[in-house]
């Protein structure tokens, strides 16, 4: 679904462009509609992007999907941002703290 | 003012740094192409230009912070709407004049 918002813009788009093209192969000032066509456009890209920087989900080892209070951010302080990672009963770190040669046996 | 005793998390700031900058990389870009097929001249170009950006820095500050700015970032008028104003206008200017010189090459 978020793909294809940046599909429909890149259409318009491409559309916009080709006719702005041929507008200037007859030396024509371009219409308003060309660019009203090329704004939406743009306007759709632009709420794509913003949209496609949504926070993914986590799976935890019970097989719970965990989602992140917030939708598109990630909250900055301590108290706020640590309070994912015991829910899922993971830090950030996690990576690191079970490698191999760190593992307590 | 307070004392700021307040704890932050890195890797959050980081993170939301990072998503700002990928909204703004898309619509400097997007931005230049559309000037570009308006084949805007000189000063429209660049009023085009801060109009645009500043209007996708409005869309991103009313969509993602949900009304508590303050959860995400330190000074977040200041960091989304000013600091990076100029650092995307290099690839605004590129598309620009890319999309402007193919859409009149048979002029």
């Amino acid at each position: 679904m978020k793909q294809y918002i940046y599909l429909v813009g890149l259409l318009l788009l491409l559309h916009s462009g080709y006719s702005s093209f041929e507008y200037h192969k007859f030396g024509i000032e371009i219409s308003l509609d060309i660019k009203l066509e090329s704004l939406i456009g743009v306007l759709l890209i632009i709420i794509g992007s913003i949209i496609n920087i949504e926070n993914e989900s986590f799976l935890t080892i019970d097989n719970k999907v965990i989602k992140n209070k917030a939708k598109y951010l990630k909250f900055i302080k301590m108290s706020d941002a640590v309070q994912l990672g015991e829910s899922l009963g993971v830090t950030d770190y996690e990576e690191y703290n079970t490698r191999l040669p760190f593992i307590n046996i | 003012m307070a004392i700021d005793n307040e704890f932050y998390y890195t890797p959050s700031i980081v993170a939301n740094k990072h998503k700002l900058q990928h909204v703004q990389d898309v619509a400097s870009l997007v931005l230049g192409v559309a000037s570009g097929i308006m084949s805007l001249e000189s000063i429209n170009g660049f009023v085009f230009y801060f109009i645009g950006i500043t209007l996708t820095n409005l869309l991103f500050y009313i969509i993602c912070t949900e009304q508590q700015p303050y959860k995400f970032f330190k000074n977040p008028l200041h960091e989304i709407f000013i600091k990076d104003l100029f650092n995307n206008i290099s690839g605004y200017i590129m598309m620009w004049c890319l999309i402007y010189a193919l859409v009149k090459t048979n002029s």
